[in-house]
């Protein structure tokens, strides 16, 4: 068996969730899950064999034509055809918007079992790993015995792994394979035209604050944020909020935070009426304390929170700011 | 131009009492279902291009009698046509395994799914839709900005606030985001007008057959249920609102 590991674009050569799946195969015999093999796409890791060194035991480098590093349908292809050249194996992803849409696309092409959203895997003997992950919203686990003969394709939900790869370096040089490019990886289906940087003219930055005061579909209405703001102007902190906000057009797309926003860690971030599912969590959870206040006990945020207040934000909220105007009185 | 949209029913706020592993699948007792939140901005997204382009449209869903109030809703938003396919699974494979018969004889330009469910929490169903009926796709899908006879112009998130604008060959699958378009308000009297529309059913969901299909893809077992590990749960602060939020400003002052 091998177990190979995809690993996404980004301006940081390897990121952390890459870093965090490398760590939790490492926890399964070598016997079992075999050398793990990381899969590079385009050019995004060039110059960067430093980096790889002792986080990967191999490379595969697939060469693409330049602008085709988000074409789903391309990266689908090399996948498949390289699991298919390796296998049977293990493919693991990141569960980000590359992974949910290339997990499933590949696992359906080999005809072998997908399993996305994972938290945690077991594998200490056989070919049955036991896999867990949330459904309901993240108030649940699933448990999953799946039977990998033939492979499975397997997306991780960042935070589920810790990454434990830092310092693991090795002077050797990492032994690498290039893929030249195929004419059967070309698409003929998708046309990516251009990517869109997001424009921060005349927006804060949130990744930038210490404080994050972060509102949620608890706000129930635009009339809320009023004291919201204040709150967060009396902490010195910034706004940012989950999707929902931004969807209902409260506020801009540049505040939010999750998979689909911006990644934060601010040294405070109180979560104010946010459930926590997995991909607001995703953008937050490596703050360094978390303070969530949610009316229902079981919000799933509560699982990744230092500290926890049971309220409805639209009272709580007031009384944090009458005692902050009683501190500053006296 | 024909546009289908696949809208899932999933169960209201399912506690760990109401799940129920049945024939190796998930099934839900003694809850209310709804739509899917994701599903009704697809639906929204289907109306806009009805308008837009004058597009039929059908809403198609994989559930017992129970979820019919999803078709309902679509109706009463202005969808044309609803087909139901009788059965309960929670298991992605099954509900893309039954939407594939009716969407092969529909023969859509366009397919509408939302990203994810609320209860599975997976996004498989629209890529499977797309892999087996070979069309193109496109994930997270927040802006339908031009279809023609042969092709639709779409931006998707690629995650970090970033977007890609692509241009896909139809007929083609978007697995849609939430705030594609905006959600509208439905009188009780539009829902109640749309109970009479008839419903047609596409047969019963064929749990075994679509198994014996995609053998290698079911290669796998539900085990169990469970709450999630208390290891990890948030230190609660308890009391009096006022001693609760002296204790959450202490936290933050001891910290800064």
């Amino acid at each position: 068996m091998n177990s190979f590991v995809y690993i996404e674009p980004s301006e940081k050569g390897i990121d952390s969730l890459t870093r965090q799946i490398v760590s939790g195969i490492r926890k399964i015999p070598s016997a079992l899950r075999g050398s793990i093999k990381g899969i590079s796409i385009g050019k995004h890791l060039e110059g960067k064999d430093s980096e790889l060194r002792g986080v990967f035991d191999e490379l595969i480098r697939a060469e693409i034509p330049s602008g085709e590093e988000y074409n789903i349908e391309v990266i689908s292809k090399i996948l498949e055809d390289i699991l298919r050249e390796n296998g049977p194996a293990l493919l693991f992803l990141g569960f980000t918007h590359q992974g949910m849409e290339l997990g499933p696309a590949v696992g359906w092409h080999l005809g072998i079992p997908v399993v996305t959203n994972c938290v945690e895997l077991n594998w200490t003997e056989g070919k049955t790993i036991t896999i867990k992950r949330p459904i309901q919203g993240g108030k649940l686990i699933l448990s999953m015995g799946v039977h990998i003969e033939h492979g499975a394709v397997i997306s991780i939900q960042k935070g589920g792994w810790k990454d434990e790869t830092e310092g693991e370096t090795t002077e050797a040089p990492i032994k690498t394979t290039c893929l030249p490019w195929r004419e059967g990886w070309a698409p003929d289906k998708t046309e990516v035209l251009r990517i869109i940087e997001e424009s921060m003219e005349g927006e804060e930055d949130i990744t930038k604050a210490e404080i994050l005061v972060s509102v949620g579909r608890g706000l129930r209405e635009p009339e809320n944020l009023p004291s919201m703001k204040e709150l967060t102007e009396k902490l010195g902190g910034m706004l940012s909020c989950s999707r929902p906000v931004v969807d209902l057009g409260w506020l801009p797309g540049t505040r939010q935070v999750g998979i689909s926003g911006k990644t934060v860690a601010p040294v405070i971030y109180l979560a104010l009426g946010i459930s926590g599912q997995a991909n607001h969590l995703v953008g937050m959870d490596a703050s360094r304390v978390i303070i969530a206040v949610n009316k229902d006990p079981l919000a799933p945020i509560f699982n990744v929170a230092h500290y926890g207040v049971i309220d409805d934000i639209l009272e709580f909220v007031p009384e944090l700011l009458d005692q902050i105007k009683q501190q500053q009185a006296s | 131009m024909r546009v289908a949209v696949c809208c899932k029913g999933v169960p209201v706020d399912a506690m760990l009492e109401s799940v129920q592993i049945v024939n190796g699948d998930i099934q839900y007792k003694n809850t209310d279902f709804y739509i899917n939140e994701v599903d009704a901005y697809a639906l929204e997204a289907a109306v806009a291009l009805k308008a837009a382009y004058q597009a039929e449209t059908i809403a198609l869903t994989v559930g017992p009698l129970r979820t019919q109030e999803v078709l309902y809703i679509a109706i009463a938003k202005g969808i044309d046509r609803v087909i139901r396919i009788d059965g309960e699974t929670s298991l992605p494979e099954l509900i893309a395994g039954s939407l594939i018969p009716p969407l092969k004889e529909l023969a859509p330009q366009l397919v509408l799914v939302g990203a994810q469910s609320e209860d599975w929490m997976g996004g498989e169903v629209g890529v499977y839709l797309a892999q087996a009926l070979h069309m193109g796709m496109a994930f997270a899908v927040v802006e339908i900005c031009e279809l023609n006879e042969t092709h639709v112009r779409i931006k998707k998130e690629i995650g970090g606030g970033r977007k890609a604008e692509l241009r896909l060959t139809l007929p083609a699958v978007l697995c849609v985001q939430t705030g594609i378009a905006p959600l509208r308000y439905l009188s009780a009297m539009k829902r109640q007008k749309a109970r009479n529309a008839p419903i047609k059913s596409a047969g019963q969901l064929d749990s075994e057959g679509i198994t014996q299909m995609i053998s290698g893809m079911m290669a796998y077992d539900i085990k169990e249920v469970s709450l999630p590990s208390k290891e990890g749960h948030a230190e609660m602060i308890t009391g009096e609102r006022m001693e609760r939020a002296k204790k959450v400003l202490e936290i933050i002052g001891n910290v800064m």
